[in-house]
């Protein structure tokens, strides 16, 4: 890789940083998890820089970031069938799954939304964050997440439903 | 701390260099002991298996039908290699026997491959006068039976008288009739000379059209013709060769020369036509099988003096003159 092409990655990834950051953070639910999985991605996206085309390139990095996730929550769980293995990882991330609701029931209080999309399954959350907190357009979303248009809007919908439940259940969102 | 800072963001971007860094280094140090236990691993099944033993003999073989007078040198002991590729690459040095002695002329590079398209035989001579080859003319044209024109080259018999006594030499001469290599050994019995090579007809114009061939002013002359030589012999596990430097015994040189014919044909065309350059073997077999060995002519060393009696004989023809050496013909 030439130095300029060097460069010009550096700033894009010091752009998306942040970005990044806090997406993985509302995936895995750990400070250093977040971190460790934003330079994964960038590691990543240098690697495959073959694979990548004429995708826009934030929903690209997302969609990198996004199987990053995935792969370390896979790792984690097969950590978890090695005797010990407790001793030398401990910091535990959240599940692709999300948070029972029984888990939910119990917290005295859903703070607010970012709080409640911890109880939905990774694909409700995921579609959920890029499109209001990240203001992903359906182009953007299908280029990330891999899915047609149809389908985006069919995931978008039942992920909001479901959210709509799970509020519904603890009362209401709390609005500040 | 879930907060973003610009400490953060250099963090990760000093850890994703880190990062990025070790793991090209770690998948080099991987592609590099993955390559050395390859080639550890090829090198060691090749030095146990010498499959070069094998091409080197078949080598020597066509070297020798092709070549007048050539010779090369091969053995366990003769360093070979083996590439990543799977290429078999060896070298042998080249010698001819002139008068009682063996002169190094040059050396063979040997390379095969996979694949015999992409495998070569090629001769590095060390100077331009060795690598002149003897012509022969065919005493008749096989399709007609009329018989060719002569050419005396009495230039030979002016250098052979030149040369001082104790010199020694090569010389190539073609005979009037088809002859068989018995009769040819006995005709030369009386003279003080060694036979190293006859030029056999195998069943050219007749059987197949050779590849190089030149009809002028009445004579033909082939040029990819193969001829008798001493004869080389294998062991089952090609481990140990055996060579004649001369004809000693015709007729143990004839049935070397079939049964190593008889070996290569049992490998495939390709080989022995694009690896070791020797075309129509199986029309030559056969046609030998058939009606017999049948020389033309022969090259012969000895002193000086000896070959200059060859001249009384009668019926020969396109003398040339070889290889002279002017130290080992006082021991002859």
């Amino acid at each position: 890789m030439d130095r300029q092409r060097k460069n010009e990655l550096e700033q894009l990834y010091e752009k998306y940083a942040k970005s990044l950051y806090y997406f993985l953070l509302k995936m895995s639910g750990s400070v250093h998890i977040a971190e460790d999985l934003v330079q994964e991605t960038f590691v990543r996206a240098t690697i495959s820089l073959s694979f990548y085309k004429e995708e826009d390139v934030r929903a690209w990095l997302f969609k990198v970031a996004r199987n990053t996730y995935l792969d370390e929550w896979r790792k984690q769980k097969r950590r978890k069938t090695i005797p010990f293995a407790n001793l030398f990882w401990k910091d535990e991330m959240l599940s692709p799954y999300g948070l029972p609701e029984e888990d939910f029931l119990t917290q005295e209080v859903a703070e607010d939304v970012q709080t409640l999309l911890k109880f939905l399954p990774e694909n409700y959350r995921t579609i959920l964050y890029l499109r209001e907190y990240e203001q992903f357009t359906y182009l953007e979303l299908q280029e990330a997440l891999e899915l047609s248009e149809g389908q985006v809007k069919i995931l978008l919908h039942r992920a909001r439903k479901r959210l709509e439940e799970i509020a519904k259940k603890n009362g209401g969102f709390q609005h500040d | 701390m879930t907060e973003w800072s610009q400490e953060n963001e250099k963090k990760i971007l000093r850890k994703y260099r880190f990062t990025l860094t070790f793991r090209v280094l770690r998948i080099l140090l991987i592609c590099f002991v993955i390559y050395a236990l390859y080639i550890a691993g090829v090198s060691i099944v090749f030095n146990k298996t010498r499959s070069d033993l094998k091409h080197a003999y078949n080598s020597l073989i066509v070297l020798e039908w092709l070549h007048p007078n050539m010779k090369g040198q091969y053995s366990m002991g003769s360093p070979a290699e083996i590439t990543p590729f799977l290429t078999q690459k060896f070298s042998y040095p080249l010698e001819k026997q002139v008068g009682k002695e063996k002169v190094v002329v040059g050396e063979m590079h040997v390379e095969k491959s996979i694949l015999n398209s992409n495998s070569s035989l090629s001769m590095d001579l060390l100077s331009a006068n060795t690598s002149q080859q003897f012509n022969f003319n065919l005493p008749e044209d096989p399709v007609t039976g009329k018989a060719t024109s002569s050419q005396l080259n009495n230039n030979v018999w002016k250098a052979l008288r030149k040369l001082p006594e104790g010199t020694v030499a090569e010389m190539a001469f073609s005979i009037s009739t088809f002859k068989e290599p018995i009769e040819l050994e006995k005709m030369l019995a009386p003279y003080d000379v060694r036979i190293v090579w006859m030029p056999l007809y195998t069943g050219e114009f007749k059987s197949f059209e050779p590849t190089a061939s030149d009809r002028s002013s009445g004579t033909i002359s082939i040029y990819d013709r193969i001829g008798l030589s001493g004869g080389l012999k294998v062991s089952d596990d090609y481990s140990l060769i055996s060579q004649a430097e001369e004809i000693y015994n015709v007729r143990d040189s004839q049935r070397w020369m079939l049964e190593n014919m008889e070996k290569l044909l049992t490998e495939k065309k390709s080989y022995y036509e694009g690896f070791l350059g020797l075309n129509h073997l199986q029309e030559r077999y056969n046609y030998i099988k058939k009606n017999g060995f049948q020389a033309y002519g022969a090259v012969v060393t000895g002193p000086t003096r000896q070959l200059m009696g060859l001249q009384d004989l009668e019926g020969i023809s396109n003398e040339m003159l070889g290889d002279v050496e002017l130290l080992n013909g006082y021991n002859w």
